[in-house]
């Protein structure tokens, strides 16, 4: 398999001053597609540029397989990137673009032609070789960007925000062609975007970053179903964050008691006596009159497949609720039960 | 200022400054059509005869052919170091870069008197004779500044990820040179090429310290001047005129028409 790993240690950038990312592990197994998330200015981009070698490492090593590649030139290293403008030279025809890789290889005329028009039809394009990238639409340069890139079949593909041109109808399509263009040839995909719902639809695995660190790796599933932080919650999908005491642990849940919520069994582990923090995702709590626990309905907002309620618990702590859909909505500034599943609360590390 | 009575003042500002510039070009032009020895006033008759006494006149065509030569090999060496000059400005990152542009860029203030004079010393300690190839190497550094920043300002117009882009497909450093930025910047080359051209084949004082006998057209119109009034130079300043505007424009307007 062409696919290569991509192992990072102790990698770190300093631009003067300013830590852009602090010394970072992380290891990428050959043909997974990792996702870095994170906010503008979290360092996930030059994260990417090092491994493609567009930014030298101030500290650290990358390997590429078994290649140290730390201070091998971006045309040295067995690694392709797609940027989020899709740089495609705007003087050289579709054609000449996709082919471009392999006339740096020496290849010759004939070859690079044949090998540009099978991609040109692998993409949906055929017949467009001849025309200069202005006269493409922005799917369409999409498409031959990657082209571009993988005609090299490169162990790693880098992708900078690689649907961040394109509007939102388009995304949510391109998102499953990435995916499954990425299952058909099986290399190493590492894609950075800022947008969770693309890093949890592409990704085998996410690695949320904040601030210059890696603050969660998991699947999309495990960062979503039990983040670590208050940040990684809030920043993949909606969350409502409650304050508690730990009181006792039972296996794999910790019975907290909570001025919002009263008693909640949450996923985690604590020391009795701590004070602690709970993730509430907006599906978790459901509506129970015969419940105990009461809040105020603040606002319900219509988000196209649901109804969610904002709520205002007895101590004022605000709440997000998910109605199902087919259950009457309530009235605003009416009082509604509350019941919490044992283990939907996600304790969150202080 | 967008007020009726200050676009007028502008439009008048406008006006008059063109014809400051222009006015005296245009009665040479007219003089240059005239049969008289001198620029009287009413022209006596209308003749070419002058224009063809340029051409038949040995001195001015070698003089011609002297500058545009000069000027043809300043305007090409002055690009090319230009480009690379430009595309180190833009791209390195070390220290002391600001004092470095600075010092690329410095013959734009320094007096031209002062450059030629200096220029002049300098060669005369080294040994070297007056000569055109030594007044063409005076005059890359007269127009170089005009060059580095014509193509800075464009190299830096360049997406960054274009470049990035070869050599991630495995294009050398040059080689991304040759086939993404060259490029993108050739409208932009072929425009500093013949800014530079009008510029060195305009310039008079660094060929004058730097040329003994075979010299550039205008030190030839300046030796004639100084002897005494041919009318031929009515003609021959018509010419130069025109040629040096339209090239002037050409420029102005590759360097508009944005680079393809």
């Amino acid at each position: 398999m062409r696919a290569k790993s991509v192992t990072l240690r102790g990698l770190s950038k300093s631009f003067g001053d300013v830590q852009a990312v602090h010394p970072q592990d992380l290891e990428v197994r050959a043909g997974e597609f990792l996702t870095l998330l994170g906010p503008s200015g979290c360092g996930k981009t030059t994260v990417l540029r090092m491994i493609a070698g567009l930014e030298a490492a101030s500290t650290g090593t990358i390997h590429v397989g078994d290649e140290d590649v730390t201070g091998q030139p971006p045309n040295r290293r067995d690694t392709s990137i797609m940027f989020q403008d899709y740089a495609l030279f705007p003087h050289k025809s579709v054609r000449d673009n996709i082919a471009y890789g392999l006339k740096m290889r020496g290849q010759s005329a004939p070859d690079r032609a044949a090998a540009a028009e099978g991609w040109l039809a692998r993409i949906g394009l055929s017949g467009y070789g001849d025309r200069l990238p202005a006269a493409l639409s922005g799917g369409q340069r999409q498409r031959v960007a990657l082209a571009r890139a993988l005609i090299l079949e490169p162990g790693v593909l880098l992708l900078d925000e690689p649907l961040g041109a394109l509007d939102a109808g388009l995304r949510r399509q391109l998102q499953i062609e990435l995916r499954r263009l990425h299952r058909d040839v099986g290399l190493t995909f590492i894609a950075v975007t800022h947008d969770q719902e693309e890093a949890i639809t592409m990704s085998d695995r996410i690695a949320v970053m904040r601030d210059g660190r890696i603050e969660q790796l998991g699947t999309p599933q495990d960062i979503y179903d039990r983040p670590q932080t208050e940040f990684v919650a809030r920043f993949l999908g909606r969350c409502s964050v409650i304050e508690g005491r730990a009181v006792a642990q039972e296996g794999g849940l910790v019975q907290v008691e909570t001025a919002a919520l009263g008693p909640v069994l949450a996923t985690g582990t604590a020391a009795p006596g701590a004070t602690v923090r709970l993730a509430l995702r907006p599906e978790a709590l459901c509506l129970d009159e015969a419940a105990g626990v009461h809040a105020l309905v603040a606002d319900a907002v219509f988000t196209g497949s649901a109804f969610r309620l904002a709520l205002t618990a007895a101590d004022n702590t605000a709440l997000e609720l998910d109605l199902p859909r087919g259950t009457p909505v309530p009235a605003v500034g009416g009082q509604v039960g509350l019941r919490l599943p044992p283990g939907a609360a996600i304790l969150l590390a202080s | 200022m967008t007020g009726p009575v200050a676009k007028q003042a502008l439009a008048l500002l406008f006006w008059v400054t063109a014809a400051v510039i222009y006015l005296p070009i245009g009665v040479m032009a007219v003089f240059s059509f005239s049969t008289a020895r001198y620029q009287i006033l009413p022209i006596p008759d209308y003749t070419t005869e002058w224009y063809g006494r340029v051409f038949t006149d040995g001195q001015y065509s070698a003089g011609f052919l002297n500058s545009v030569l000069l000027a043809g090999s300043v305007s090409l060496v002055a690009t090319l170091i230009g480009f690379a000059c430009a595309y180190s400005l833009v791209n390195a990152r070390f220290p002391g870069k600001a004092a470095v542009t600075l010092l690329i860029l410095a013959p734009l203030a320094v007096p031209l008197l002062l450059v030629g004079i200096a220029l002049r010393i300098w060669t005369t300690m080294l040994g070297l004779q007056p000569s055109l190839p030594l007044a063409g190497v005076g005059q890359v550094l007269y127009v170089l500044p005009l060059a580095v920043l014509n193509l800075r300002n464009r190299i830096a117009q360049l997406p960054k990820s274009h470049e990035e882009a070869a050599w991630a497909l495995g294009a050398s450093r040059l080689r991304a040179i040759v086939d993404v930025i060259l490029p993108a910047c050739r409208a932009s080359l072929i425009a500093t090429f013949i800014l530079c051209f009008t510029f060195a084949f305009d310039e008079f004082v660094i060929a004058y310290f730097l040329t003994n006998f075979s010299v550039t057209l205008p030190i030839k119109i300046w030796t004639t001047l100084v002897t005494g009034f041919d009318p031929t130079i009515n003609a021959l300043g018509t010419m130069v005129f025109v040629f040096s505007l339209s090239l002037g424009v050409t420029a102005q307007w590759l360097l508009m028409r944005k680079d393809r």
